[in-house]
């Protein structure tokens, strides 16, 4: 169902979120914030060797600095291995790290901590430890890393915890293969075949806030721990683990977070923060520099790819061949499961294609690390296909927007793909049950003014030449059958309730939509939900922020906790109101009857059942896992002016149609569409991990590492599709991720759409277009422009003053 | 060396080191408000009023900033009497995870100071100092907007 | 762990300020490695800080060994402040002024980029309109012109038009009086002990033109070009072209000037402009992903649009618009 939009109180609203006035009156903290007296301040040391291994440390001359109270390295830490994964347990990460290793696998790798009085005391200390390094050879190569005689990074103990391909001897970190039909027929029967390579760089997060940890032991003795996490949950079991302090004695509390998406979705700086407490029975601070989140915490994968695709005069699609090459870096952490998704989110999409192989490995090799990065893998693989779907289109001489409205997935369908590609394991059948997606395109299509833009090649002044292009992307909404979040409820006398929830707000309002969702099931203001998230003492369990998963499966946790709270509100106003249950419903923080004469406030209902007569405590709980993970679905569109001269990409209008079922809070929704979307324009043009031959990053700073200003956005259009979810709360999905997946894809196809020239590798760079041109020099004068406007336009990047 | 500091409206004497930078002296006085993102000059999040000015407190030598008055964000307003950019800000929907707000909120006022009724362009220059990986800054600009509908001309 | 450790307090410790381990440089072997780390760790006294409040009290305390003079403070802490021994500050010297009289601008060294444009009247005049565009709104508030012109970095957006105006500074220290840009960029003694209170441009009525060369527009650029030129009865008078961030740091244009000047200018210069382009002997470091052959390339396409800009402008844009 397209096009529907279903009537409700408190969901579906734009109501305001209920901690940004804390937020922008700086009420509220964040990890760095809280007073922390006494607080040791740490220090890392980090190896300056791409590939090294420690043959001793010597640290009496940092132990003599004033100030430094401790330093940890593999000489008194145990080498425990583990993942540093945010992921559920199993995890389908290897463990191939320790907290302190003496094999040093990349330039940012860790060599030791020093925690001291100061943070002076703490930095001069670790730069007095002297460190006897034997050089390894260093692997900078993904594409060699399997060669046989490539250095080795891992191997030993490392191990994969749940049954799935790792080599370490090959420096594979993880591989999967899925196929279906006949691909040699299918290539066989094509009668044009698209097969090209693409490449996407590492990229970093850029969450404004940087990573840190803080720890100190309470009253009763326990292990408190503050940092900057989406997986508070992870974050215990993994701490628990790693200094071998039972799990019920740790306390992880996640206050507000400056951003995530993704990058804090690892237990990284916790285990050290806590170390540094539980030796020293002293609080303790960990706050990494911005230099040390890009080179020394973790990055989007690097990808290359390789897609054979054939069609039909038709335009039908006869054959799949998507290859994948993923650079894992120095830690496996995240590798099998983004490479999944590679797949799984994006082969679903053109579900009729009937002979489909997906082979994908994630390698080793001595570079900082990649992880979980918005999107997830499906970013990598949307890049590389939505290029495929433009040119197997305009071979066939259709309209790619109508060429998507005819071959995606619907309402009703499904694809072998969701069986045979989970997140590391088998996937899980699912019919899709809402589907937007031709409604995005027909809305998305109109605001750019695709038809009177695509294939014209309008001149803008004398240099420029202007384009648009399209992408398409699904997500999905959390992880079937291993995702699972819980919640629970109390009523206070005074009719308001508490919402606790174990779901981790990074920014992105969980705690005010999953207060929407509790508040139209029980029919009272947001105002009066007191939510408290994320701290594994008070709240029962969630995964954590990931996988889009909050909406949908938090949601759906606490929408089922409400209804709990809704009967037994119902079933005391009945009493109250000797009446039935059945004959009353709740409005407007009362229970009332049919007609509407008889009613019973909440604060009425609550006081009489707290303190008068019957007492109990009107409370409940509920957990959800999801079964599915219905996909939110996405159609975008760029129109850039391209400088015919310097190859310079100016975004000129970017529009996102998105259907996510029914928003919980349309502003919300569109925050995180924004979002996501200006993170992909940069990430299209501008954001790359450069490295000097030595492995070391050269760019770790936002001088050298580009992302959007406001001065750099184009005029964003969002529309919101809606579609209603049968399966989710009010109708819902969730939309965290899948807005990031067009942005690069949509801007490439943009760009052949100007001046006819495919930019295969991101960043989609002026030199790398003005080479293009030049190879392809007659590209550009291509036939039927129409004289635009033009006159008072400047090439963008370049004030002209 | 010593010297006085004005924070707010509070005088403070203070000890500081000579190369000690702004940032650092503000967040050990306690005034968390004042983030740190990058140590560069490039993120705002550390943004202060210096004598009026909107400077990234990391670049100031917190020596050359004795004897002058500082403004943070909690010198605007207040959890319980906000400035009418931060309700702004509100609501419109521009707070996301928060971590720039303050230094966005301190640079929309700058602005509005100096020109209450600033184009889009005018606005987008004047932000260019903040960034943001939330919100595309597509609903910070509307809620600059939305603060100077109502502001007094002469902003507050 | 010995947990009886004193607590040493904050005030008793004098440690050089340290960045984060990252950015040490990467040594070639271990025992390079080592050995780089003993090296390092020096001891460094406490910053002086000196605060004069008359010029004459200046050229005494930049004669003292390592007295560096400070205003908006942001070169110094881009190159580390690892070997300043003291630091003059020169905001009680009354070093903010704009003075117009006649033709002639005078503008004190200490006013800050955003200063200088609101002074000059940001979409009028092309000094302001390059600075207007610089760095970031926070940085152009607290850059200084006499800290860009000292420090001078191949991304300056103030050298490009103080070079075409062919501006002169007043200087105090131990290298006193009036001196042009250019002798003072070529000289590094001038540098020495030395304090730039103001800079002098002879305005004219120029048309001008400003283009800088980045990635994101709030990048530095990786090289500018700046135009003045006055045309009369359908030809150019005079013209002055500015690279800077070229090899040599910066280069006046002056084979191209030649070629210009006197010239007649058609409706459509682009034939003009052009041959314009090929007197272009100009040469680049590859830096900030652009190539040298990119950059010297566009420095040509940028040439020829900054020409025709600058005899287009009457009422130039304002920059960072759209339009």
């Amino acid at each position: 169902m397209a096009g529907k939009q279903l009537k409700h109180s408190y969901v579906g609203k734009p109501l305001l979120k209920n901690d940004a006035l804390a937020l922008a009156t700086a009420q509220e903290w964040f990890t760095a914030d809280y007073p922390l007296e006494g607080a040791l301040h740490c220090a890392l040391l980090y190896s300056p060797h791409a590939h090294a291994q420690i043959r001793s440390i010597d640290t009496e001359a940092a132990l003599a600095v004033e100030g430094v109270v401790d330093i940890l390295s593999y000489q008194n830490v145990s080498p425990i291995l583990h993942t540093s994964a945010g992921q559920g347990y199993p995890e389908p990460s290897p463990y191939d790290s320790v907290l302190f290793d003496r094999h040093m696998r990349f330039v940012g790798d860790r060599v030791a901590l020093v925690a001291a009085e100061t943070l002076e005391a703490a930095r001069e200390g670790a730069q007095k430890i002297e460190v006897d390094y034997e050089f390894l050879e260093p692997l900078l190569d993904r594409g060699r890393a399997m060669e046989k005689q490539a250095p080795k990074l891992h191997g030993g103990e490392d191990h994969a915890k749940i049954p799935v391909a790792y080599e370490p001897e090959k420096n594979l970190a993880a591989e999967v293969e899925i196929g279906f039909g006949d691909l040699k027929e299918g290539f066989a029967e094509a009668e044009f075949i698209e097969e090209q390579d693409y490449s996407l760089p590492a990229a970093s997060h850029c969450a404004m806030e940087p990573h840190a940890a803080a720890a100190y032991i309470d009253q009763r003795g326990r292990l408190v721990i503050l940092s900057t996490t989406q997986v508070p949950f992870h974050a215990r079991r993994i701490v628990s683990k790693l200094i071998e302090l039972p799990l019920h004695r740790i306390r992880v509390i996640k206050p507000r977070i400056g951003g995530g998406f993704g990058g804090k979705q690892e237990v990284i700086l916790e285990p050290l923060a806590a170390l540094v407490t539980w030796r020293t029975k002293r609080p303790a601070r960990l706050v990494l520099s911005r230099r040390e989140v890009f080179v020394a915490t973790r990055t989007r994968h690097a990808a290359d790819l390789h897609l054979k695709t054939g069609a039909v005069k038709d335009g039908r699609i006869t054959a799949l061949q998507m290859n994948c090459l993923l650079e894992a870096g120095a830690y496996g952490t995240h590798s099998l499961t983004v490479l999944s998704n590679v797949g799984a989110k994006v082969l679903p999409l053109f579900n009729k294609i009937e002979n489909i192989r997906f082979h994908g490995r994630s390698v080793y090799t001595n570079l900082p690390v990649s992880g979980a990065y918005r999107g997830y893998g499906a970013t990598q693989g949307y890049f590389a296909w939505n290029q495929q779907i433009d040119a197997v289109a305009r071979w066939a001489g259709q309209d790619v927007v109508e060429y998507c409205k005819r071959w995606h997935i619907r309402s009703g369908e499904t694809s072998a793909v969701f069986e045979a590609l989970g997140e590391g394991k088998e996937g899980v059948s699912q019919v899709v049950q809402s589907c937007g997606l031709s409604e995005c395109l027909d809305r998305g299509a109109r605001a750019i003014g695709w038809a009177e833009k695509r294939d014209r090649r309008i001149r803008v002044g004398r240099d420029k030449v202007k384009g648009v292009g399209l992408a398409v992307a699904m997500q999905g909404s959390g992880i079937p059958l291993i995702d699972m979040g819980a919640a629970s409820m109390k009523m206070n006398e005074d009719g308001s309730f508490n919402l606790y929830v174990g779901a981790t707000d990074i920014g992105t309002g969980s705690d005010t939509i999953l207060a929407q969702i509790a508040a139209e099931v029980i029919q009272v203001a947001i105002e009066k939900i007191v939510v408290l998230s994320s701290d594994t003492d008070l709240t029962p369990f969630d995964v954590g922020a990931y996988a889009s998963s909050t909406t949908y499966v938090s949601g759906l946790a606490v929408k089922t906790c409400a209804e709990k709270i809704a009967a037994q509100i119902l079933a005391t106003a009945a009493s109250l109101l000797e009446t039935s249950a059945e004959s009353l419903h709740l409005e407007a923080e009362k229970a009332c009857d049919k007609t509407g004469r008889r009613s019973i406030s909440f604060e009425e209902i609550a006081t009489s059942a707290t303190y008068n007569r019957d007492q109990y405590q009107i409370q409940a709980q509920a957990s959800y896992t999801c079964q599915q993970s219905p996909p939110p679905f996405i159609a975008q569109f760029a129109e850039v002016d391209v400088d015919l001269q310097t190859g310079r990409v100016e975004v000129v209008r970017f529009v996102s149609a998105a259907d996510c079922g029914q928003p919980i809070n349309p502003v919300l929704a569109e925050g995180q569409i924004e979002g996501a979307v200006v993170n992909g324009l940069s990430y299209a043009l501008w954001e790359e991990y450069l490295y000097d031959e030595n492995g070391r990053m050269t760019n770790p700073r936002f001088w050298d590492y580009r992302i959007f200003t406001a001065r750099d956005t184009p005029e964003l259009q969002t529309i919101l599709v809606q579609s209603v979810e049968p399966t989710g709360p009010f109708g819902a999905k969730s939309i965290g991720e899948v807005a990031i997946n067009g942005p690069a894809p949509a801007i490439a196809n943009a760009v052949y759409d100007a001046v006819g020239v495919r930019i295969r590798d991101l960043p989609i760079t002026p030199e790398k277009v003005w080479r293009a041109l030049r190879e392809h020099s007659g590209a550009a004068d291509a036939a039927g422009e129409t004289d635009g406007t033009g006159g008072t336009n400047r090439p963008k990047g370049s004030r002209r003053s | 060396m010593t010297g006085t500091l004005s924070i707010n409206g509070t005088e403070l004497r203070i000890s500081l080191r000579g190369d000690e930078v702004l940032l650092d002296l503000l967040r050990d006085l306690g005034y968390t408000e004042v983030k740190e993102g990058c140590r560069e000059g490039a993120c705002g999040s550390c943004l202060v009023l210096l004598e009026g000015v909107l400077v990234n407190s990391c670049q100031v030598l917190a020596a050359s900033a004795l004897g002058r008055e500082i403004t943070t964000v909690k010198g605007l307003g207040t959890f319980h009497r906000p400035h009418p950019v931060q309700e702004a800000f509100v609501e419109a929907g521009a707070v996301q995870c928060g971590f720039c707000t303050p230094g966005m909120v301190l640079a929309t006022f700058a602005l509005l100071k100096k020109n209450p009724r600033p184009s889009e362009e005018q606005i987008r220059h004047a932000l260019d100092g903040n960034l943001c990986r939330c919100t595309g800054y597509v609903k910070i600009i509307e809620s600059v907007k939305l603060a100077a509908e109502r502001m007094a001309p002469d902003g507050r | 762990m010995d947990n009886s450790l004193q607590r040493t307090k904050a005030a008793d410790i004098r440690p050089r300020r340290l960045l984060d381990s990252l950015d040490l440089p990467r040594p070639r072997t271990h025992t390079e490695s080592v050995a780089a780390r003993k090296e390092q760790v020096n001891e460094v006294a406490e910053i002086q800080w000196y605060f004069p409040n008359e010029l004459e009290e200046v050229p005494d305390l930049l004669a003292r060994e390592g007295v560096i003079p400070h205003s908006g403070g942001t070169g110094i802490l881009w190159g580390g402040m690892t070997r300043i021994r003291a630091l003059m500050d020169v905001s009680r010297l009354e070093l903010k002024f704009c003075r117009i009289h006649g033709g002639t601008i005078d503008l004190g060294a200490a006013l800050s980029y955003s200063e200088t444009a609101a002074a000059l009247g940001e979409s009028g005049h092309l000094l302001g309109r390059s600075l207007c565009a610089a760095a970031t709104e926070p940085l152009r508030n607290r850059i200084s012109l006499g800290g860009s012109i000292s420090m001078f970095p191949y991304w300056s957006d103030l050298m490009g038009p103080l070079l075409a105006y062919e501006a002169e500074l007043s200087l105090v220290g131990a290298n006193g009086g009036a001196r042009g840009l250019g002798e003072y960029l070529q000289n590094r003694d001038l540098r020495q002990n030395t304090l730039i209170t103001s800079i002098r441009l002879q305005d004219r009525s120029w048309q001008g033109a400003y283009y800088r060369h980045t990635r994101t527009l709030t990048d530095r650029p990786a090289f500018s070009i700046t135009v003045l030129l006055r045309q009369s009865a359908g030809r150019i008078e005079e013209v002055r072209i500015v690279v800077v961030g070229c090899s040599g740091r910066y280069k006046r244009l002056s084979v191209v000037e030649k070629l210009l000047e006197g010239s007649e200018v058609p409706s459509d210069p682009s034939e003009l402009l052009e041959q314009a382009a090929q007197q272009l002997d100009i040469d680049f470091s590859a830096r900030m992903g652009f190539s040298t052959e990119y950059l010297r390339a566009c420095a040509a396409i940028e040439l020829k649009r900054t020409l025709a800009s600058a005899l287009g402008s009457s009422s130039p844009s304002k920059p960072g618009s759209r339009s």
